[in-house]
């Protein structure tokens, strides 16, 4: 195993494959930082290209390009209000709130630290779990996933910022959104109205971006002042954002668990779990009434989710063969490409290149959050930029963006509809975050409730596993209308 | 104005989602399940919502109300001069492409919300013009959608001249 894993490392360090693996790296960080792109797309335009390498270049080059991707995703986030992917949003809450208080360097390297953190505890996870996948694997079954789903939606409780009625509406009106196109039993199509752009479901990305962005931006023109809303000489820098991380070590490592745990799990992906950690950050924190308003922990809590989560997403995919994303997807075609099979066999006769992988994650992560981390107080100084430049500039990259995502001028009239419906939102105090992730989830739900019912009836409900889980959804429940009861008592 | 909006978003959102649960009442039984296992509820749960508002819209005092809805609406009304300047943006797009609605567009909203110089607006609406083509167009080899003013001409006058006289037929029709 040491030898495999020195093998690994050393095949890293060769020259032409490390020049590889670092154009991977500034790919990936250009790739973050514009809103709408994200790592899929990054991926299926380099195919061609990756497919045409040897092994032990391809993989360096595609992880390095990968890993930093949520890392970098959080800088727009935390600067504009327009999160890079739908799973910066989460990042958002309390990153961009930070940054109008003059503490986007604190927010940013945060950020960054916990990102790296949360990277490299999900490659150490992928280095210790594999002899001990199978049975996991076997353990969890449809109706796991289905109770896992229930105990996501419940956050919408914590995450419905003092109004659950609102919040569970919010959720609702969400997951009737997500089902708008084919259903996925019998393909016929709801709600499309007529309209050919709607058989398939709505993309993900001008809903997020539409929903946080476009309000964002707009109230940064609209209000005629910077981002941050102090002197740029007193703003907070980066030495405490990487002070507030050391200090919260449990929380990232706790958050770096679940989410590589949940990244494990196909088709849950790196949103539902940036948006569990969040609420998990919320749930075990003492003082919680800044939530929401610029505190760290929720940065710190999310990113270190999103990094692991990726990670974690790797686990099925070399061990089984099995993508639990589109983007894990696209890697086992990569790997098909270069004369990688993933399944078992890759896990006793090729553990080197399965080392390989697992050290281009780690050292991706460390030289990318490194990079960022350098910028750190340049990127800072975005927030003091006129709101007049700032917006059409921000405007036309989220534009972009969605158009390039979408592929369809309908896309962006997409963008604007859930623009409108996000500052509708924000100004009357209905949970944002509650419909993105009731959005996210009502397909997987539906999906994950008929395929539970066809092989189990009802006695899926009488799994220990499912009772247990089902039991903490209530405790999230519980401490949501907590939450409510004592926001109420302040007012 | 908040009460206002907030009445609005609610009805719309009733009036909406009762049109949605009336459409699906043709569907089968699969594909209806869910629809209406949440629509139902939350159907209900946005009418309590409304008269919840409607209760405590009276409770209100009326002078914290005036004061509080004078920069509320300030506010919105500049919120919606910008979601014009969005608006414009997407026709304009629509009309003539992305590549050339980017500079028209960075540049006009520079000079007019901004008052910026004229060198200032013009070298930002350059600089990210050049951005969006190198970035997106050499880089990524992306082919926009092109605008309809340049399209149409690609369809042949006789086509256009066609498509035009169909038209005023179904009119007259």
């Amino acid at each position: 195993m040491l030898e495999a894993a020195m093998s690994g490392l050393l095949q890293l360090c060769t020259p032409y494959y490390f020049l590889l693996f670092m154009v991977g790296i500034l790919i990936g960080i250009g790739v973050g930082i514009i809103p709408g792109i994200g790592g899929t797309v990054a991926l299926a335009l380099v195919l061609p290209f990756v497919i045409k390498l040897d092994a032990g270049a391809a993989l360096p080059f595609l992880m390095g390009m990968v890993s930093p991707i949520l890392t970098s995703d959080s800088i727009p986030a935390i600067l504009i209000g327009s999160p890079g992917s739908p799973s910066a949003a989460a990042t958002m809450m309390d990153g961009y709130p930070l940054a109008k208080k003059g503490e986007a360097g604190r927010a940013l390297a945060a950020a960054f630290v916990s990102s790296a953190l949360g990277g490299v505890f999900g490659a150490f996870l992928i280095a210790i779990c594999i002899p001990i996948l199978k049975p996991l694997v076997l353990l969890l079954q449809t109706p796991e996933f289905l109770a896992l789903c229930v105990l996501a939606i419940s956050a919408v409780a914590v995450l419905s910022s003092g109004s659950i009625i609102k919040g569970i509406a919010a959720a609702g009106i969400g997951i009737l959104l997500a089902m708008i196109g084919e259903d996925p039993i019998r393909f016929v199509v709801r709600w499309n109205f007529g309209s050919e752009y709607l058989i398939e479901r709505i993309n993900i990305i001008p809903v997020a971006l539409g929903l946080f962005a476009i309000p964002e931006i707009l109230e940064l023109s609209a209000r005629g002042t910077s981002v941050a809303r102090i002197h740029v000489g007193s703003m907070k820098g980066r030495s405490d954002g990487m002070k507030d991380v050391l200090k919260n070590w449990k929380l990232v490592l706790s958050s770096s668990g679940i989410a590589a745990f949940i990244g494990f799990l196909p088709g849950l992906g790196s949103t539902v779990s940036t948006w569990l950690c969040y609420t998990w950050t919320v749930v075990i924190s003492k003082n919680k009434e800044n939530f929401g308003k610029g505190d760290v922990r929720g940065v710190i809590g999310a990113e270190s989710a999103s990094n692991a989560s990726a990670a974690g997403s790797l686990i099925p995919t070399l061990a089984f063969g099995v993508p639990g994303s589109a983007m894990t997807a696209l890697m086992l075609v990569v790997f098909w490409a270069v004369g990688i099979s993933p399944g078992p066999k890759l896990l006793t006769e090729h553990v080197d290149m399965v080392f390989l992988i697992i050290w281009s994650v780690a050292i991706a992560n460390i030289i990318g959050t490194f990079i960022c981390y350098r910028l750190t107080n340049k990127l800072a100084m975005v927030t003091a930029i006129p709101p007049h430049i700032l917006a059409p500039l921000a405007l036309t990259i989220v534009l972009t963006g969605t158009l390039y995502s979408t592929s369809d001028v309908r896309g962006i009239v997409t963008l604007i509809g859930f623009g409108l419906l996000g500052w509708l939102m924000k100004s009357l105090g209905w949970s944002r975050p509650a419909l993105l992730l009731a959005f996210i989830l009502g397909p997987l739900i539906e999906t994950f409730y008929f395929h539970t019912t066809m092989m189990y009836g009802n006695s899926w409900l009488l799994r220990p596993s499912v009772i247990f889980i089902l039991i903490c959804a209530c405790g999230l429940i519980y401490m949501g209308i907590y939450l409510e009861k004592k926001a109420g008592q302040r007012s | 104005m908040r009460q206002v909006m907030q009445f609005g978003f609610t009805l719309a959102c009733i009036i909406v989602l009762a049109v949605c649960l009336f459409v699906a009442q043709g569907w089968n039984s699969t594909t209806a399940l869910f629809p209406r296992v949440i629509g139902y509820p939350i159907l209900v749960l946005l009418i309590v919502i409304l008269v919840m508002d409607i209760v405590k819209e009276r409770r209100l005092v009326q002078e914290d109300k005036s004061e509080q809805d004078a920069a509320f609406k300030k506010f919105n009304l500049n919120m919606i001069k910008y979601f014009g300047w969005l608006i414009g943006f997407v026709v304009l797009m629509w009309l003539v492409g992305i590549v050339y609605t980017v500079p028209v567009f960075i540049f006009s909203y520079m000079k007019r919300e901004g008052r910026y110089t004229w060198l200032a607006s013009l070298s930002s609406a350059v600089a990210m013009t050049v951005f969006i083509v190198v970035f997106f167009q050499y880089l990524f080899k992306v082919a926009w959608p092109e605008g309809v003013l340049f399209t149409w001409h690609e369809d042949s006058t006789f086509f256009a001249l066609f498509r035009l006289r169909e038209f005023f037929s179904s009119l007259l029709s």
